[in-house]
């Protein structure tokens, strides 16, 4: 067990692997984004009856297993196994980003938009202008975060034959009857990637607290 | 359709049963596993030595930072290596356990730092040596401000149980696959599937709700997670 | 008379800020004393440094003629016998009242749970808690009630002295009053006391020494009536005057 060998077999993983697991993970992120953003502006703006169904729908796709979640769109919807990983992933991912948002703007929204509005900011503009940009900003710690849960579950994706980093790790382990090399190494990859996004969302973290925001939402 | 799911029930009933069991076993087995390892890590790492508090630091660390899978791979295909050769259901309960060891004592450790630092203070003013107050004082106050995390890390749990399908255990996935399978029934059973682990996630839900009620005190207030 | 407690020369820094000046401080078995001045003058870090809550950087501590400031004392014995009352009582959150004045006994003292829970009673009784409130929790009590149990459970350590901390600046006029009486009572006992108060007409009439700290040295001390009637610092006369206008306390107080 070399350190050569060991490199070796990291930038294997990384080089075949990587690709499938970026074009996992921002894919589905950006699904969830999406569709993240659209529930929360009905959540909290239209409100009522169709909120609490939306609630009633988060609640399920957040306890259903991730593998399951791809077994039914791969299995149901009959699509290849890249788009089902990014649909299924997706879906669980705008569930907990929907959340994030509504948090951030039920927080922020009400004496933001009084303000925006007695200096005679239509809502629109409010919206526009006062609101959004501060959502943006305050929401991009839990993103990121949200982001790399996201890219953890993308190794589910084995299930339906992605060849994403876990896949490729595991292909190697079968060919070369070897586990141990081939798993720190991904565990190593995920780690690293995992630290830096991190590392990147304190920092950010950081800035808004000194911009004025207070404990963490 | 229906008939044909009756159909299905009355023929596999069995093995959807037992695979229910199994993961609940899974579930509640790695949970405490998962709790009485996480309160030993979040007294140790307020009490011990530096050299052991980092360890423990990077122990959490390596469990946040890799996937489920790798972690249930690495205990399942690794530990072999030196000697330990494991089934299905115990390498998945011990990689289970130690992800939520690492998770709950996090956990433990923002309620721990909630606590009001004059509720040390007047532990200490009594004469209670700090391991003392943390057990006496600390922990009893803590667990009560962690219930919701706990609950999330219950609930994750049933979601990850499925996670053994890789290593071939018959819990509700594998076996809902291997019916699947012979059915051609994919669809149909799956999403009775998934309709049942949001049944049972909704059932603990209220299960622990209650549990909170009875040990909540007055004045103790629950922090949102 | 025995000097209980003996501080020489303490010295406390927080950062650059110099907190404690070079502090010293005598007191008699028995004797009750008060120290007054503005906020930030170091009073607290003074207390919190007399039961080594908060260990002086610089200086010596003699309790009972034992150095505890010195390293190899067990801090966890010594705090057994010095009591210690908070402004913001600080009860255990989750213990009932009868069970945060037992938890000292019992972990503590290591006594077995009946014996504890006798002297809890008394100690309780002793500050006027009567027997239904034992089994509330804090959070279930007012503040004035709280604040008593707090010096409950300090006083059933049977402590030789007993530190408090602006004990009634949290609480409202009516309840001041009900603690203020405990702890005249207490002083009547000969507890040795060492209470940090803006309340001057208790000191006026429980005090056996009065102490004036300003910006992290003792100003002036002496027995109340000189104290807070003819100080002889300027310092001293201008913050008594200013608390006397506050509470509006006649010069002639009986």
């Amino acid at each position: 067990m070399s350190f050569e060998e060991f490199f070796q077999t990291l930038l294997l993983i990384l080089l075949r692997g990587f690709l499938n697991t970026f074009v996992l993970s921002v894919g589905g992120f950006s699904l969830g984004l999406f569709l993240g953003t659209l529930i929360a502006f009905v959540q909290v703006f239209i409100g009522g009856v169709y909120s609490k169904v939306i609630d009633y729908v988060n609640k399920t796709i957040r306890s259903i297993p991730p593998i399951l979640m791809l077994f039914i769109v791969f299995y149901g919807l009959k699509l290849n196994n890249i788009a089902s990983a990014i649909i299924g992933l997706g879906i669980i991912s705008f569930s907990y980003q929907s959340q994030i948002f509504r948090g951030i703007i039920e927080a922020i929204a009400a004496r933001q938009l009084e303000a925006a509005l007695s200096i005679g900011l239509d809502r629109w503009k409010s919206f526009r202008y006062i609101i959004l940009p501060q959502v943006i900003v305050l929401s991009i710690p839990a993103l990121l975060n949200e982001f790399t849960i996201l890219l953890k579950d993308s190794s589910i994706a084995y299930a339906i034959g992605v060849v994403e980093m876990f896949t490729v790790s595991i292909n190697i382990a079968n060919a070369r009857m070897e586990y141990v090399i081939p798993l720190a190494s991904v565990a190593i990859l995920y780690l690293i990637i995992c630290y830096t996004i991190s590392f990147v969302s304190n920092l950010i973290h950081k800035r808004i607290g000194s911009l004025g925001y207070g404990a963490p939402l | 359709m229906i008939s044909e799911l009756l159909d299905i029930f009355s023929k596999y009933g069995i093995d959807l049963v037992l695979a229910f069991i199994l993961t609940l076993e899974l579930t509640f087995l790695s949970f405490s596993i998962g709790f009485v390892g996480g309160i030993i890590i979040a007294v140790l790492r307020s009490s011990i030595a530096k050299p052991f508090r980092s360890l423990l630091t990077l122990f959490i660390e390596i469990v946040r930072g890799t996937p489920m899978i790798v972690q249930l791979f690495f205990v399942y295909y690794t530990l072999p290596v030196l000697g330990i050769k494991l089934d299905s259901f115990t390498a998945s309960l011990i990689a289970l356990g130690l992800n939520s060891a690492a998770y709950q004592s996090e956990y433990l450790r923002t309620a721990i730092n909630s606590i009001p630092r004059e509720q040390w203070e007047a532990a200490y003013s009594l004469g209670l040596s700090s391991f003392s107050t943390v057990i006496n004082v600390v922990i009893p106050q803590a667990l009560r401000i962690a219930i919701p995390s706990l609950t999330n890390e219950l609930i994750y749990l049933l979601k990850f149980s499925s996670i053994a399908y890789f290593v071939a255990l018959p819990e509700l996935i594998y076996t809902a696959k291997w019916i699947a399978s012979k059915t051609f029934a994919y669809m149909q059973i799956y999403i009775v599937i998934a309709l049942f682990y949001t049944a049972v996630s909704m059932i603990l839900s209220e299960i622990v709700t209650r549990i909170e009620k009875k040990v909540s005190i007055p004045g103790l207030t629950i922090k949102v997670s | 008379m025995n000097v209980l407690l003996k501080a020489i020369n303490i010295h406390k820094y927080f950062g650059k800020q110099h907190v404690l000046k070079g502090v010293d401080l005598e007191v008699e078995e028995g004797k009750t004393v008060v120290i007054i001045g503005p906020s930030g003058s170091g009073k607290s870090t003074l207390l919190r440094c007399l039961n080594l809550l908060i260990k002086p950087d610089k200086g010596t501590i003699l309790f009972n003629g034992m150095d505890i400031t010195r390293g190899k004392i067990n801090i966890h014995r010594v705090r057994q016998e010095i009591g210690f009352v908070f402004q913001s009582y600080n009860l255990f959150t989750h213990l009932t009242a009868i069970d945060n004045v037992m938890l000292g006994l019992v972990k503590v003292k290591k006594m077995d749970k009946s014996m504890a829970r006798k002297i809890a009673e008394e100690a309780l009784i002793s500050v006027g808690i009567t027997e239904d409130l034992w089994k509330k929790y804090p959070a279930q009590l007012s503040g004035g009630q709280q604040q008593r149990v707090a010096i409950a459970r300090a006083i059933a350590m049977s402590p030789k002295l007993l530190l408090l901390d602006e004990p009634t600046s949290a609480l409202d006029p009516e309840l001041t009053v009900e603690v203020l009486n405990v702890l005249e009572k207490l002083s009547e006992k000969k507890m040795t006391m060492i209470i940090v108060t803006h309340e001057l007409g208790f000191a006026m009439r429980v005090a056996d020494e009065v102490i004036f700290m300003e910006d992290g040295r003792i100003v002036e001390k002496g027995p109340p009536e000189r104290i807070l009637l003819a100080p002889e610092k300027e310092r001293t006369k201008i913050f008594v005057s200013k608390l006397m206008e506050l509470y509006r306390i006649d010069r002639r107080y009986k």
